[in-house]
């Protein structure tokens, strides 16, 4: 019984400890609304992006690859969706090229990592710079997307906003097919043990470079979104490295220790939204945001790192 | 006894560069047998389970299974088939629970959907068959490494196998264990699955297998059933070569105590141990998986902190700041449990594993002095006999037998006053071993003593002066192997504490 008690706590702190910091922030700034119905809508309108590509970063952790490509990535898409979309005035011809770029580099890398050995945390570096590169080169200022109906994409609403409820369906169809389909119980597997997949008969390849695909497509989504929130591009990415990988660590503190999950992912998205949103209200500068992300970042692997300690010993002696 | 061939391999040859791992082998399997295969390390045993199991195509023969031609077919389709191979090494996925471990390769499914409660059901039917209990959804990782292999043959059983392929089942476990694993075995054969079972310890296959066959350098040499093949003729099968000396007879006065532990403790690993050993002297530690053999040597070594109790090493207490770094220097060698993880250095050559620990004598103002360090290497190398001999050979890349001898070899450049062995001949062919035994021979010749912890009571009674029984942590009884029998040792071992005292 206190074994169980126990595990549910560890399961669930982070949520827990995102909540009770919430309600301390709210109770120090009392003078910021930061839980006001609109503020919470706030919240998760400028989540939906962040959490979107933190969990296509999570497809690809949890096929044990890393990836650093995103960043650069999703600032390259949102210019392409922008411009895009400012030739054609057409949302769908908008997304479907930018969906096109995003899996295709991402399956360009899979390539090279899963035939070709190289690895993934290299390849996915190299990819970020060359995106930024690709990004400058074209687009020194700011571009605008024209089309006030593309641009009102993100303010269409069915009690929330159709882009919350676009991330909430994609989080419940991951949830389902990571824990209740075959095909993500192998893809767990290979992430965990690559010699038990390959016992197992997994066709290890082909589970990577799916898990590239998947995330490739989810980024894609993403940076739609996120140009027709935003309307005004420029470098996008830059900002989003940070919160997107400590969501993905954030995240793979609850339950298994250094898992990554769809589920924590979600929780590390929203707190990172908060955060974001209550720095804004409260007006931090953007250089002190990032030194507070890069804190929470080195936080949340050091809480992986402190509860694998204990694990290891238990197992080791 | 022997049913009809199950499983036929013809001719099969299989290269690896210019190494012939098998040069045309023949072999019948046949239902409801239990077969052994033997053979020194590198005589070509993996290559061929690795063939059965498919994960090697064979670049020239056949494997005909059940009048089928299955040469070539990927892991899965084999197994899909009905032949299962347990590996030596345990792919258990640890943060999984032991319900998912099992289910690994085949969870149940209704239209990709997994159905957990048909895979209990399936599962709960496997583990009663072999006759152990688990809670499904603890986690894996938790296990011990004895309980894993059970899970791994659980995940081998589960689809109901024709042929089992077992490698090395029980350099693991122990002897309580091994004879589940053995009912389980006899079950098998009840129920018509025939088990080909791969292991260097030749007292088990006597005792289990009702055929042998022996390979030898790529070559099945023989096939015999057990009863015809007395011991002896197998070994000489094996090497090719007649043994003499098993065991090197090395009678010597013992010197001054050169290790004095007393009282030590740790949590419920450790209970209260004291012994001493002295120069000359091969002193055995033995027990059951878990009795705390590892921990002991740990302990000496620095790796593990005591919670309570002392060490002197030639008088001198070693603690407090104990550490590896301080063993070393108190001249102890350790040669630990586990190879691979803690004894080598995997992706590097021979010569960089005999010299890592002995940079002083290679080395001048702290640069490596690269002549000096080919020169050691090859000196250690040859009074080794590693085969290849090359010390530019990656280490992983050799024979289990190999890789002890550069695991030892690297502690032979120094004098050394004190030698930590923790299960030295495990996985190690019997040619290697006799080559261990003379070289363990040779160190406390030389003075140095020799602490011995093995779960191989024939080792233990062969090579050592003293033998200490350890039970649950604690010293049951110190005895003098040369007026007491297997039984009494193995009676000690299991805790049955009226013999112990």
């Amino acid at each position: 019984m206190r074994n169980n008690m126990d595990k549910y706590i560890r399961a669930y702190a982070m949520p827990l400890g995102l909540v009770i910091l919430a309600i301390l922030l709210q109770l120090v700034f009392i003078k910021v609304p930061l839980f006001s119905g609109l503020n919470i809508k706030n919240i998760l309108l400028e989540t939906v992006s962040i959490s979107l590509t933190a969990l296509g970063l999570s497809y690809i952790m949890m096929s044990g690859e890393g990836d650093l490509s995103f960043a650069g990535m999703f600032s390259l898409l949102t210019v392409v969706f922008a411009t895009v979309s400012n030739i054609t005035n057409n949302f769908f011809l908008a997304f479907l090229s930018v969906a096109v770029l995003a899996v295709s580099v991402n399956l360009l890398i899979a390539l090279l990592v899963t035939q070709l050995k190289f690895s993934s945390f290299i390849v996915s570096i190299a990819v970020m710079f060359m995106a930024f590169g690709v990004e400058k080169v074209f687009h020194q200022q700011t571009t605008l997307i024209q089309s006030p109906a593309i641009r009102s994409f993100s303010t269409i609403e069915f009690g929330l906003p159709l882009v919350v409820w676009l991330m909430g369906i994609a989080y419940l169809v991951s949830f389902f097919v990571i824990t209740q389909t075959k095909f993500g119980f192998s893809l767990r597997i290979v992430g965990e043990n690559k010699n038990a997949a390959i016992e197992a008969g997994i066709n290890v390849n082909r589970m990577k470079i799916t898990a590239y695909l998947v995330a490739g497509l989810l980024i894609a989504l993403a940076a739609s979104i996120e140009s027709t929130r935003v309307g005004a591009i420029y470098q996008q990415g830059q900002f989003y490295m940070l919160p997107i990988f400590a969501a993905c660590y954030l995240g793979s503190s609850m339950f298994v220790p250094g898992r990554i999950n769809v589920i924590g992912t979600l929780f590390g998205a929203l707190f990172m939204g908060v955060i974001q949103k209550f720095m804004n209200m409260i007006n931090v500068q953007s250089d002190i945001v990032s030194i507070a992300q890069g804190v929470i970042l080195i936080v949340s692997v050091g809480l992986v790192a402190f509860r694998n300690r204990s694990k290891i010993a238990q197992i080791k002696l | 006894m022997a049913g009809e061939v199950v499983a036929r391999i013809r001719g099969v040859k299989k290269y690896f560069g210019a190494t012939k791992a098998l040069d045309g082998v023949d072999l019948d399997i046949c239902a409801n047998e239990v077969h052994a295969i033997v053979g020194a390390n590198g005589a070509g045993k993996s290559t061929l389970m690795k063939t059965l199991a498919g994960e090697h195509v064979p670049d020239e023969g056949s494997f005909v299974y059940l009048d089928e031609d299955i040469t070539g077919l990927v892991p899965l389709e084999i197994q899909k088939k009905g032949i299962q191979v347990v590996h030596q090494v345990l792919n258990i996925v640890e943060s999984m629970s032991i319900l998912e471990n099992i289910l690994l390769a085949c969870p149940p499914t209704h239209g990709g959907v997994l159905n957990w409660k048909e895979g209990r059901a399936k599962v709960k039917e496997t583990l009663d068959f072999i006759g152990i209990d688990f809670d499904l959804g603890k986690t894996a990782g938790l296990l011990s490494v004895s309980e894993q292999q059970f899970v791994i043959l659980a995940r081998a059983l589960v689809n109901q196998p024709k042929v089992l392929v077992l490698d090395e089942p029980t350099s693991r476990i122990g002897w309580e264990e091994t004879e589940k694993l053995f009912n389980v075995i006899r079950k098998l054969k009840a129920h018509g699955t025939t088990t080909v079972y791969i292991s260097h310890r030749i007292e088990e296959i006597y005792q289990i297998c009702d055929k042998i066959s022996v390979f030898r350098d790529g070559k099945r040499i023989d096939t015999r059933a057990t009863r015809d093949l007395p011991k002896d003729e197998l070994v000489t099968m094996m090497l090719g070569k007649k043994i003499d000396a098993f065991f090197p007879k090395t009678q010597l006065e013992a010197g001054s105590e050169i290790l004095k532990v007393t009282d030590l403790k740790y949590h419920d690993r450790i209970n209260r141990v004291s012994f001493s050993v002295r120069h000359g002297e091969i002193v055995s530690i033995v027990g059951a998986v878990g009795a705390g053999k590892t921990e002991i040597i740990n302990a000496i070594f620095g790796i593990l902190k005591p919670e309570a109790g002392e060490i002197l090493v030639n008088g001198q207490p070693v603690f407090p700041n104990h550490s590896p770094t301080k063993a070393i220097q108190h001249r102890i060698a350790l040669v630990p449990e586990d190879r691979a993880a803690q004894g080598m250095i995997g992706n590097y050559p021979v010569k960089n594993n005999l010299t890592a620990i002995n940079m002083k004598n290679i080395s001048r103002n702290s640069l490596i002095d690269a002549k000096k360090e080919n020169i050691l290497a090859q000196e250690l190398n040859d009074q080794l006999s590693v085969t290849p001999n090359d010390i530019n050979y990656l280490i992983h890349m050799l024979s289990g037998g190999n890789q002890q001898k550069v695991v030892i070899g690297k502690w032979l450049a120094d004098a050394y006053n004190l030698y930590l062995l923790d299960e030295v001949t495990a996985g190690v062919d019997i040619g290697a071993k006799t080559e261990i035994y003379g070289l363990l021979g040779e160190l406390s010749k030389g003075g140095a003593g020799v602490i011995l912890a093995t779960s191989d009571i024939e080792e233990a009674i062969g090579l050592s002066d003293r033998i200490i029984i350890l039970y649950n942590g604690r010293v049951v009884k110190e005895v003098d192997p040369k007026n007491t029998s297997k039984a009494e040792i193995l009676s000690c071992i299991m805790g049955d504490e009226k013999i112990a005292q």
